[in-house]
């Protein structure tokens, strides 16, 4: 009993003696195993730097779309320890692509690149010490043989962003998807200025232009004071216009305008002249304006000799300046436009032979009922409508534009026109257009006839002829019923792409089309009358292009991203973006563009 | 010597031989209905006169057949077993991995008790056809659901022992007030996910009339039996769109904006829950915001409204009107569910509804006015 009771005693020694092995301090405690966790378990050592993940891919260069090609992308981890896993995921359209792992532990992959697009790569490595953040990459992957083609982007931030306007060039590849990236919204350079002038602070309406033609505008009011804080793009010089508020000074242009120069404005040069009317007397009540180089003068308006004075800018060095005169309303004197040699004085007058006729009484009427209520604008152009003389004479062209509203009974009141060959553009009802010819030269007409509206159908369809319900087509009116300034109307597809609308039988309209769902590209189709509206237009294909814009580190909610054209459009069209899109809550934002293509024979 | 002959009469005396009765064992179902791909339990009624503890061992197997009361055809390894008194397993669908369908269980329990003596008990239970499997979710929304806007419900269902295909689904949407007309879009048609048994997943939309709480009931129906599960939705007021981005510049009180060009003006950016400008992407029902443009002149009585000018943007040709004139361009914006006109004097260059905007950092306005000068 004795024996076996000692055999007990030191077996329970021993037990004791490795308990204490396990639980010493040299074992689990603070920093010999985890060096890394040192400063964590509380050795005083400081913060530990985060997990940083970042996912750098092979090869590195332009990546062109090829079913025999992969890239490797590869998770680059620092600051974190243990045994690494990556769980990773690649999409592309959407859609999970597959990937295969080149090293065993997974930290990078190899994907294939068959089709042109966007690539996105998300990788989630587990395992660490302390937790990493969720890194993924975006990987363009370009068509073979892509067409280029540039755009401007204009980014237009809400003021609350405390950024400019400013506009930005890409190049975009045809034939497959791209993301742009970080588009960094520049908070630009901040710039304080005084409009001044002898006196000393003017009010005015400033107009920042930086980048040249590819213009980024920035505006600013300023009140009595002249003084104005603000904010313009990197781009350098500026070019600023200066409306004053007050006719006593003339707006004037600064071009090359660097921040901290000087804004002054001053009393320009004067111009006097007289305005006369067909028979030679002094015409009361004119509008008299001159530009030059696009820079107005002060608006002066004639006094009952036909006297006027008004304000411009020096035109020293300008060809030409273009005199305007507005006829007193009721007049229907046509309105005159000259370009002329830059003159101190000018002496305007309508050609004597002009002469004005009344078309009150004229019933408007259609099919022989009377339109009452009906809108009438004449419009018209005379080539030979005055002259302008400030040095040599020079013929002024004449464009005509009155309204009247006919009365309950379709009679028209007091509605005097030059006698000349002109056009009435009527308005029967909302939607309700006609053209009618309406030559004053040889009498008035007792009844205006107005064509029943055409109804024109047409469908909006994509690329490949499938129906684009919700798409847009903005009519744009030329010829008389742009001169009457009707404005554009707007038509939405209805199911199958059907465009159903009344337009005047004989106007003529630029189509605009654009699909607010981004399935198709804009087209422009130029004026033509509406009887060569098409049953159906197909829209171009369009590529995916997005981006996301930041301003430094943060992204950007609610920019304006407008397209700009810059290649082979017009100087109207480069002026008027193509189609936008709006920064969302994580500064993301895409837009449907005309797909550039590649060249023939590689898609 | 006394002492070893008191404990020999001891020993002696309580010595007896146990008589050991054998112990008894008998299973007790206690779920009505065996269902395939349902669950049992079931409980071992262990009688042992010795009043000893006992160890249980159940097993069950799945059988292909069924017939007066046996089944037949059964596997050989087991589908489930436990040690322990109170059994609970999963019933199979299937006698194995793609193979036929099970008609029937055989329970085996075996019961020992503590020195061993064994008793055991096993019993054929039918098994009947299972109910179909349905779960059904809203998809994620962008922020609140408000009226007008789509709401997509997934439904996921499957059946056990039947195909997929013989599952029909029925819909039924219960509005806040039963006078609404409910509006449901057709429903997808069915994708598979390649789970076992196989499942199908249908989206359907459905786009509220009125805001309040909803009920969304959907019940799955296959050979007779039915499963059933429901969605409640809070569906908010549908919001008023509002102006947020504009261009060019709005002059302040008492300035102008002068024009001596064609000039481009152009809402950039309203804000909405369903009719945004540019439009929200992801469902047919996203519209986008109805603009009317308008034009006050000094010399001409009344505001005129320019017909058919409804996009976001109005180009402004100052060859239109008299150098020198100011004129008041207006803008005002509407959706389908926010089309009266204006509650604001026309006198007034802004107005604002008094709903908040669907993002609730934008200011409410509807209306926006520039007073533009003609240079």
């Amino acid at each position: 009993m004795k024996r076996r009771t000692m055999r007990c005693l030191l077996v329970l020694a021993l037990l004791a003696g490795c308990g204490k092995g396990q639980t010493g301090s040299g074992v689990n405690g603070g920093g010999d195993d985890h060096p890394g966790a040192g400063g964590d378990a509380g050795a005083g050592a400081g913060q530990v730097d985060a997990c940083m993940v970042a996912i750098p891919f092979q090869p590195s260069g332009e990546l062109v779309a090829d079913p025999s090609k992969t890239i490797q992308i590869t998770a680059s981890v620092k600051n974190a320890r243990g045994v690494l896993a990556y769980q990773w995921t690649v999409l592309f359209r959407g859609a999970a692509v597959a990937s295969t792992r080149v090293l065993g532990d997974g930290a990078t992959i190899e994907v294939p690149i068959p089709v042109a697009g966007v690539y996105t790569a998300r990788v989630q490595v587990s395992g660490t010490t302390q937790p990493c953040p969720e890194a993924s990459a975006t990987i363009n992957v370009r068509a073979p043989n892509a067409n280029i083609r540039s755009f401007a982007l204009r980014l237009v931030p809400p003021s609350s962003a405390g950024r400019p306007v400013q506009v930005q060039v890409q190049n975009i590849y045809g034939g497959g998807a791209s993301d742009l990236g970080i588009l960094l919204l520049s908070a630009g350079s901040t710039f304080h200025a005084t409009v001044t002038s002898d006196t000393g602070g003017v009010p005015a309406y400033l107009r920042f232009t930086s980048g040249g033609t590819l213009a980024a505008i920035n505006e600013a009011f300023v009140d009595a004071t002249g003084a104005v804080d603000g904010r313009l793009p990197p781009q350098s010089p500026h070019t600023v216009m200066i409306v004053p508020s007050s006719s006593e000074f003339v707006p004037r242009r600064i071009d090359d305008w660097l921040p901290g120069a000087s804004l002054v404005v001053d009393r320009g040069v004067s111009v006097t002249g007289t305005v006369r009317g067909p028979g030679g007397a002094g015409l009361e009540g004119a509008s008299v304006a001159i530009s030059a180089s696009d820079l107005p003068s002060t608006v002066a308006v004639t006094a009952a000799d036909g006297g006027f004075a008004l304000r411009a800018e020096s035109t020293a060095g300008a060809a030409l300046a273009t005199v305007e005169v507005a006829p007193p309303g009721g007049s229907g004197l046509p309105r005159l436009a000259a370009a002329v040699a830059p003159s101190a004085v000018l002496a305007i007058g309508y050609a004597p032979g002009l002469t004005v006729t009344d078309l009150a009484g004229v019933v408007v009427q259609r099919r022989g009922a009377p339109l009452p209520g009906a809108r009438v604008t004449v419009v018209g152009a005379l080539a030979a409508a005055g002259t302008v003389t400030g040095g040599a004479a020079v013929t002024a062209t004449g464009a005509v534009r009155v309204t009247a509203t006919a009365d309950g009974a379709g009679v028209l009141p007091r509605l005097r026109v030059p006698a000349a060959a002109l056009t009435a553009v009527i308005e029967a009802a909302p939607g309700d257009l006609a053209l009618v010819a309406l030559d004053t030269r040889g009498g008035i007409p007792a009844v205006i006839e107005a064509a029943a509206p055409r109804r024109v159908t047409t469908a909006i369809l994509d690329e490949d002829g499938g129906a684009l319900p919700g798409a847009v087509v903005d009519l744009v009116p030329g010829g008389a019923l742009a001169d009457a300034g009707i404005p554009a109307r707007r038509v939405t597809a209805g199911p199958g792409g059907a465009i159903e609308v009344d337009l005047p039988a004989t106007g003529r309209y630029e189509l605009r089309f654009q699909d607010p769902r981004v399935r198709s590209a804009p087209l422009i189709v130029a004026e033509g009358a509406v009887a060569n509206i098409a049953p159906s237009y197909r829209l171009p294909a369009t590529i995916l292009v997005s981006g996301s814009v930041l301003d430094g580190l943060s992204p950007v909610v609610g920019v304006a991203v407008q397209v700009l054209c810059i290649e082979s459009c017009s100087a109207q069209d480069r002026a008027r973006p193509m189609l936008e899109a709006v920064s969302d809550a994580t500064g993301r934002f895409t837009l449907a563009l005309p797909d550039p293509g590649t060249r023939p024979g590689t898609r | 010597m006394r002492v070893a002959a008191a404990g020999l009469l001891l020993t002696g005396c309580f010595y007896i031989d146990p008589i050991v009765a054998p112990p008894e064992v008998e299973i007790v179902n206690t779920t009505p209905v065996m269902e395939r791909d349902g669950q049992v339990t079931l409980k071992a009624r262990f009688t042992n006169r010795d009043e000893q503890v006992g160890t249980f061992h159940w097993e069950l197997f799945a059988c292909a057949d069924y017939a007066g009361g046996v089944g037949d055809n059964c596997e050989a390894v087991p589908w489930a077993m436990r040690d322990v008194q109170e059994f609970t397993a999963d019933v199979p669908a299937q006698t194995h991995a793609g193979g036929p369908l099970a008609a029937a269980a055989w329970i085996r329990l075996e019961a020992r008790d503590g020195i061993g003596a064994r008793a055991t008990d096993k019993r054929y239970y039918e098994l009947l056809d299972a109910p179909p499997t349905l779960e059904v979710k809203p998809g994620a929304a962008l922020g609140a659901r408000p009226v007008g806007g789509p709401i997509d419900l997934f439904a996921r269902y499957s059946d056990p022992d039947s195909p997929v295909e013989d599952v029909a689904l029925t819909w039924t949407a219960v509005p806040p007030t039963t006078a609404q007309a409910v509006t449901w879009e057709t429903p997808s048609a069915p994708t598979s996910d390649g789970a076992t048994p196989p499942h199908a997943t249908v989206s359907r939309r459905l786009i509220p009339g009125e805001p309040g709480p909803w009920q969304i009931d959907v019940i799955a129906t296959s050979h007779g039996k039915t499963a059933q599960t429901s969605v409640s939705l809070d569906v908010q007021p549908n919001q008023p769109p509002c102006l947020v981005l504009w261009q060019p510049s709005v002059p302040p009180a008492g300035a102008t904006l002068p024009i001596s060009a064609p000039t481009l003006f152009e809402i950039l950016w309203v804000d909405d829950d369903v009719d945004a400008y540019p439009p929200l992407q992801g469902a047919t029902q996203y519209g986008t915001a109805r603009f009317a443009w308008s034009i006050l002149r000094p010399d001409v009585p009344g505001r005129r409204v320019l017909d058919g000018a409804t996009g976001n943007q109005l180009e402004l040709d100052p060859a239109l009107f008299t150098p020198g004139e100011v004129i008041e361009l207006r803008v005002e914006v509407f959706d389908p569910q926010h089309d009266a006109a204006l509650p604001c004097d026309d006198s007034e260059p802004t107005c604002a509804l008094p709903q908040a905007c669907h993002d609730p950092r934008q200011l409410p306005r509807q209306r926006q006015t520039w007073r533009v000068e003609i240079r």
